[in-house]
């Protein structure tokens, strides 16, 4: 689909939230992901990341995506957006986060240790995919993935049912998976029974199975990113934003 | 390092503690591992204050002789951690929610208006990536720089936003997690004003300056500040490697090391 220019069209009466996205983007898919699990009709804007629309700068001081549009409400960062959603539609869905206390504050320090310590060395495995990243990769996914699975011995890191804590860490998981699909990594069921199990059935969960992105549209981005012009909107079903040129 | 250089370091009559804590007593129900002058940890005090409950603070040393009961209780090893319930709960942020949620009764540190939640929860994300980095910048490296970076930060995410409000604080008529979240560094920066940290103005910080005389009195939140001298030399002690971590505290700091 070719790029599209000025602003998009005005949201459709029956949409409730509109997200400008890129198709992607592992932080959008949290907030796509937690509006799907709670079963909200959103209306997806991509955007060029580079080339950004003025619409997305004028949104987001950062001009960073996820933008979640709502009630003439603009909610951003990705992780403030899933529990949004949660509280802003509190009789749909799923129930995104726990109601006692400390399991609240105990999934938002997983959300957080998962973002200080997994996040950078996926992308540092990705840049510098020496034995030594991905060796490290492993290491804390093993600390921060496998065992909280393997101890909680639950299907999701949720519990019975997938929650925020899957929904902000599952687009990494999703992406290290294209990457052992491309032999990029190797992810031993010996070492990692919990997670190699967990990927399985995230990835045919629904709510979670509608938005995950094949190998093969993976090793485009990832090829077209490592050459530096990232194709931003490869194979994607939504319309597609770039600034002026 | 050795004790008795830690001895040294404390002003007189404090004492430094091997071991672990005793226990709760009984009319008490949450502890607090606390460092006198940790920003991060004041957050949680300031969460506990505005409810008016009972809640011990065990102040601990950082660094190489930071005691054994503070690694155990958190993988990072830092303060604040807080104990309540059987739960051990650390990240300051999530420790402000949980004590709000925990402890419904007294001053409610949140509204319950998703999107005011939301525009909060970004202010202190903005204020936390886009302030707080700027200000250990300036205590590491003290120039002229560093001071003019972390006075436009401070004008952008404090200054304009509570020109914005029509409320006193960022919380609307009273404090609440974003200003509890907020305030330890602003608090910082106004006290230090005066001794040479950071030329902080009133013509340019004139909402800034209503804020912190009105949050400095405010029940909850006046019982947890320092004087400008106290932190002054506490952060000349952190940048020259040798941290002051209970100067002046009304506490004693728990060390590792042998039992006395």
């Amino acid at each position: 689909m070719a790029a599209l220019h000025g602003d998009p069209p005005p949201i459709p009466a029956d949409t409730p939230v509109r997200i400008y996205s890129m198709e992607y983007c592992p932080f959008a898919q949290r907030s796509r992901l937690a509006l799907t699990a709670k079963g909200v009709k959103f209306d997806v804007i991509n955007c060029h990341l580079k080339n950004k629309p003025k619409f997305l700068t004028d949104a987001h001081p950062n001009g960073t995506v996820p933008v979640l549009l709502h009630k003439g409400n603009v909610i951003l960062e990705s992780e403030i957006t899933v529990e949004y959603v949660d509280q802003a539609f509190p009789d749909q869905g799923k129930k995104l986060y726990p109601e006692d206390a400390a399991e609240r504050a105990k999934a938002r320090v997983q959300i957080t240790f998962f973002g200080q310590k997994v996040i950078p060395q996926f992308y540092k495995a990705l840049r510098e995919t020496s034995d030594e990243e991905i060796g490290k990769l492993l290491d804390v996914l093993e600390r921060w993935v496998e065992e909280p699975l393997r101890k909680q011995g639950t299907p999701y890191l949720g519990g019975q049912d997938y929650n925020t804590v899957d929904i902000n860490t599952w687009p990494w998981l999703e992406r290290l998976d294209a990457r052992v699909q491309h032999g990029a990594i190797s992810l031993p069921e010996e070492r990692f029974p919990n997670l190699v199990a967990y990927i399985r059935r995230m990835k045919s969960t629904p709510g979670i199975a509608e938005l995950v992105h094949s190998a093969e549209d993976y090793k485009v981005a990832f090829d077209s990113y490592a050459k530096g012009e990232p194709n931003y909107n490869y194979n994607s079903p939504h319309p597609f934003y770039e600034g002026e040129v | 390092t050795p004790t008795g250089s830690l001895a040294a370091r404390e002003s007189s009559g404090m004492e430094i503690v091997y071991g672990d804590p005793p226990p709760l007593p009984a009319d008490v129900s949450v502890r607090v591992y606390n460092m006198e002058y940790c920003p991060f940890a004041q957050r949680v005090l300031l969460a506990l204050s505005a409810k008016g409950i009972k809640y011990d603070v065990i102040n601990c040393c950082l660094g190489p002789n930071k005691p054994q009961f503070l690694n155990d209780a958190n993988p990072n090893g830092e303060v604040p951690v807080l104990l309540h319930g059987g739960h051990v709960l650390y990240e300051s942020d999530i420790i402000v929610d949980y004590v709000d949620r925990a402890f419904p009764g007294g001053h409610r540190l949140y509204q319950d208006n998703a999107i005011s939640v939301a525009k909060g929860r970004l202010l202190v994300k903005m204020f936390d990536t886009k302030v707080i980095p700027l200000f250990y910048k300036l205590v590491f490296y003290p120039n002229h720089e560093n001071q003019g970076k972390l006075l436009d930060a401070l004008e952008t995410w404090i200054e304009n936003p509570l020109e914005e409000l029509d409320t006193p604080f960022f919380g609307g008529q009273d404090y609440s997690f974003v200003d509890v979240n907020c305030w330890p560094w602003i608090e910082r920066i106004h006290a230090m004003k005066d001794v040479g940290f950071i030329s902080l103005g009133e013509e340019r910080f004139p909402k800034l300056f209503d804020y912190a005389n009105r949050m400095i009195a405010s029940p909850g939140i006046s019982e947890w500040v320092h004087t400008g001298e106290e932190y002054k030399t506490f952060y000349d002690s952190y940048r020259k490697g040798n941290p002051r971590y209970n100067y002046h505290a009304k506490r004693p700091m728990y060390c590792k090391g042998k039992r006395a």
